[in-house]
């Protein structure tokens, strides 16, 4: 058990590796009533090419698997679904997929040991049969054609396939409905076997619970069960090139309001001069994008009081092995006045000091609000974990000694990028 | 936790201290009976009142005012409620042991100087921001126009009864935002001010002296009052269901039920008939609807009863295929007759269950304290513990006996083109 402080904030996780490599991450709160118990494993829907161990060839799964398989991990047997355990409990059970993990979740009150039981139980007990896997085709085609019908879907993933040439971030995280009805038991199983081993899997736990008495359940039931020995997972890594796929795209859909999603694609390579730790980079470019498009930039009080949008400018920011991607989305009903404006602020990426100074107060404070949450803070532990596969300890004291000089260095690398803009456009009736 | 109401006749402040939070959250709270004619200039007012004021001149003046003040979040809401209109004008701040000097006093002050020092010249509002704030509205019409889930349900309110209060929205049509003039939102601004009861929460870890002489310095309503006001609605039934079905160019295709709860006690409505939503439909995959179509026969991804008790409605909303459409209502309204022939003792424990873990996960966020603060006030909930012990004592009969006084009004179907990418 190793306890370890986080700076700034008066908290401190305990972390523990168990004998089978299964990574624990624990962070009381007992002034709250709930626990917040996640189990996650390292794929999502990006990891659907790899090599196990020693192997030669490389393994191929259709796209969509982890979220199927998440689906129907629930199956406990041939007539017991686990939501109905944890409702027994009186506790909430669920579960998500994203491009990198799969998360399963309780929300719960009491009967800490027999969740925590549960949920590891759960998920680490395959039932996976040939006649529930054709049983939940119908189910998920039904939620991968609701997210269709969602036109953010259409700005988000269209803008993915204008971006990258290869990176799977291109791809619903659910797969499309071809994928899910090409989806077969032996993907299902060779995925669990490749990503369900815990060594490849982490539990976080937030809110009020016993730190001891957690680790002491979770190495009781761990060191019940057998296991093989960890392998080694390499996941196929293909070469993406700076350039975008399509600089440019209308979409036609039956919407109201048309809408714009801006893209950035910037190579890491472009700030491997400023020799910054990548955790200290991302807090620069965080700031630095919401200080630019945020809800307090002049950009968007232009826009909002000049009509050219209704609302306000989404930021999002990815980051790919060697690429950071910049999304941008807005509502606007006139798309093409808003394009050109915002072509010309994103070629003058820049931050004064008054900004970061600023900026800097609401970070801190973001920070210290975050931990009130307890899935929230499970969230940033997990993200953590994902990212730079350890806490990061660090992040008031990296917020405190950010200077204007680095800053605005980074800024001019943001600059005369590649870009891609996709327009969701009416349909002609 | 410790909660105190203090009564100061134009308004009440309720302080709940707790030392949960490392932020303190203040709602003013202003409630009254909805009026259909000027929802609309209500919805905007409050938007309005939070986009600028004779103080902070622009948007951005606000925000990087609440950025100043370590990112304070200062924000209004509506929120319909069954024959009420409830407006609310909310900051959420950092503990002040986190900050500097003054800052408990400024971050009460600044969600009050907004209310009370609107932009407003010779009775009238600011014409260009009331035009921001149309705009934004028309776009949130559209936005609801554009999520075929959003809409079937508006539609199927519609549908059901055009004159009821239950399917008003409160932004209104575009042709209500057309017509609200500069004055007509300063007329509705008086109105509110002086005829709308107000209650102010304020939750957190604070010196409760000084808390309170700061909301009396700031809170300036001046008028007492003692019309009434009621939250029911009594929707009318029908002897002949009334079914209607619309096309839309999208994928699935939406089926929404609309069923009247008749003359329920005030006991069935607070326990027996949630535990019956719960059983039905209210949430998990083990609801009887869950259950029959989704697990059963995969025809759905999601399926959900939402009872809305100040209504007096029960709505069942799912989205399938356009092929199975007869299938998924026929297995609706067979769990729906089913809830008066057989409930398991399974699962009334797990619609007990669902219902004390949601109790207790609002004990974990501050806006849902005080919600069962304010409801508690509005006599419209009991306390914590006496939710928890009466949930335990329904018996499945009392819940099978409410099928009687669940009555289907009307079937609402918005029709997809079912286009498969195989």
């Amino acid at each position: 058990m190793k306890k370890i402080k986080i700076a700034g904030v008066n908290e401190e996780i305990i972390t523990e590796v168990m004998s089978n490599g299964l990574r624990v991450f624990l962070l009381p709160n007992n002034k709250v009533k709930n626990f917040y118990m996640t189990f996650s494993t390292q794929f999502g829907s990006k990891q659907t090419e790899f090599k196990i161990g020693s192997e030669k060839k490389v393994t191929k799964i259709p796209n969509g698997v982890a979220h199927f398989l998440e689906h129907l991990t629930f199956k406990v047997s041939e007539d017991i679904d686990a939501t109905n355990l944890f409702i027994d409990l009186g506790s909430d059970v669920n579960a998500y997929t994203t491009f990198n993990h799969t998360c399963y979740e309780v929300f719960g009150f009491n009967k800490f040991k027999e969740n925590l039981v549960t949920l590891l139980d759960f998920v680490q007990t395959p039932y996976y049969k040939a006649k529930d896997v054709e049983a939940e085709k119908g189910i998920i085609c039904e939620e991968v054609k609701m997210y269709e019908d969602e036109v953010e879907t259409e700005l988000i993933f269209g803008m993915f396939r204008n971006l990258v040439h290869k990176d799977k971030i291109k791809n619903l995280v659910s797969g499309t409905t071809k994928d899910v009805n090409s989806t077969k038991l032996s993907d299902i199983e060779t995925a669990y076997k490749t990503f369900y081993h815990p060594s490849n899997m982490f539990v976080t736990i937030t809110g009020n619970f016993n730190p001891e008495e957690a680790l002491a359940i979770i190495e009781e039931n761990q060191n019940s069960r057998v296991f093989d020995k960890p392998q080694s997972i390499t996941i196929k890594k293909e070469r993406e090139l700076n350039s975008v796929v399509k600089d440019y795209e209308e979409i036609e859909r039956d919407i109201e309001i048309e809408k714009v999603n801006i893209g950035l694609k910037i190579p890491l390579s472009n700030f491997s001069q400023l020799k910054l730790d990548p955790k200290e980079l991302k807090v620069y470019i965080n700031l630095i994008t919401n200080s630019m498009f945020g809800r307090s930039s002049k950009i968007k009080e232009r826009l909002v009081s000049g009509n050219i949008i209704t609302d306000g400018l989404y930021v999002s920011r990815m980051y790919l092995d060697k690429h950071l991607i910049i999304t941008i989305m807005a509502e606007t009903p006139y798309p093409k006045r808003y394009i050109s404006l915002m072509k010309e602020e994103i070629k003058n990426i820049t931050i004064d000091e008054e900004d970061l100074i600023r900026k800097k107060r609401v970070a801190i404070s973001n920070l210290i609000r975050c931990f009130d949450d307890i899935e929230e803070v499970n969230n940033l532990i997990q993200s953590d974990i994902l990212d730079y596969d350890e806490i990061n300890l660090n992040l008031y004291d990296t917020y405190n000694n950010l200077n204007v000089k680095t800053a605005k260095r980074i800024a001019t690398k943001l600059n005369n990028n590649a870009t891609s803009i996709l327009v969701i456009k009416k349909c002609d009736k | 936790m410790i909660y105190k109401l203090h009564k100061n006749g134009s308004y009440n402040i309720h302080t709940i201290q707790t030392d949960k939070f490392k932020t303190i959250k203040m709602e003013i709270i202003l409630r009254n009976n909805l009026r259909k004619e000027t929802i609309a200039t209500r919805t905007l007012l409050f938007e309005l009142l939070l986009e600028n004021s004779k103080n902070y001149k622009t948007k951005r003046d606000l925000i990087l005012k609440e950025e100043e003040l370590y990112n304070a979040i200062c924000y209004s809401q509506s929120t319909k409620l069954g024959n009420e209109i409830l407006s609310s004008i909310n900051i959420e701040f950092l503990n002040p042991k986190f900050t500097k000097e003054n800052y408990l006093k400024e971050a009460i002050k600044l969600p009050f100087d907004l209310l009370f020092n609107p932009n407003v010249k010779d009775n009238e509002f600011d014409l260009d921001t009331i035009n921001i704030i149309k705009k934004r509205m028309k776009a949130e019409l559209s936005s609801i126009n554009e999520d075929p889930k959003k809409s079937a349900i508006r539609d199927a309110l519609v549908n059901m009864d055009e004159s009821s209060i239950s399917s008003v929205n409160i932004i209104g049509s575009e042709k209500d935002i057309d017509s609200i003039t500069p004055s007509s939102v300063y007329q509705e601004y008086e109105y509110i001010i002086n005829h709308d009861y107000v209650d102010i929460f304020i939750i957190g870890d604070f010196d409760e002296n000084k808390v309170i002489d700061y909301i009396n310095k700031f809170a300036n309503f001046k008028t007492l009052k003692n019309h009434d006001i009621s939250l029911f609605i009594d929707n009318k039934t029908r002897n002949k269901v009334k079914e209607t079905k619309e096309k839309k160019e999208v994928a699935q295709s939406q089926i929404v039920y609309i069923y009247n709860t008749v003359s329920l006690t005030e006991y069935e409505r607070k326990y027996s008939m949630q535990l019956y939503n719960m059983i039905l439909g209210g949430g998990s995959l083990s609801t009887k609807l869950a259950q029959n179509l989704r697990e059963k026969n995969s025809l759905c991804y999601n399926v959900q009863s939402i009872y809305n008790k100040y209504d007096n409605l029960l709505i069942i909303t799912t989205s399938v295929d356009k092929a199975n459409i007869n299938k998924t209502k026929k297995l609706i309204e067979s769990s729906v007759s089913d809830m008066m022939k057989k409930i398991t003792d399974e699962e009334l424990v797990h619609a007990v269950n669902g219902c004390i873990s949601s109790i207790n996960l609002s004990l974990d966020d501050q806006g849902r304290i005080i919600d069962n603060y304010l409801f508690n006030y509005m006599a419209e909930l009991d306390s914590i513990d006496e939710r928890i012990d009466n949930y335990k004592r329904i018996t499945t009969e009392e819940v099978k006996k409410l099928g009687k006084k669940v009555k289907l009004n009307s079937i609402y179907i918005l029709e997809g083109d079912n286009h498969e990418e195989n």
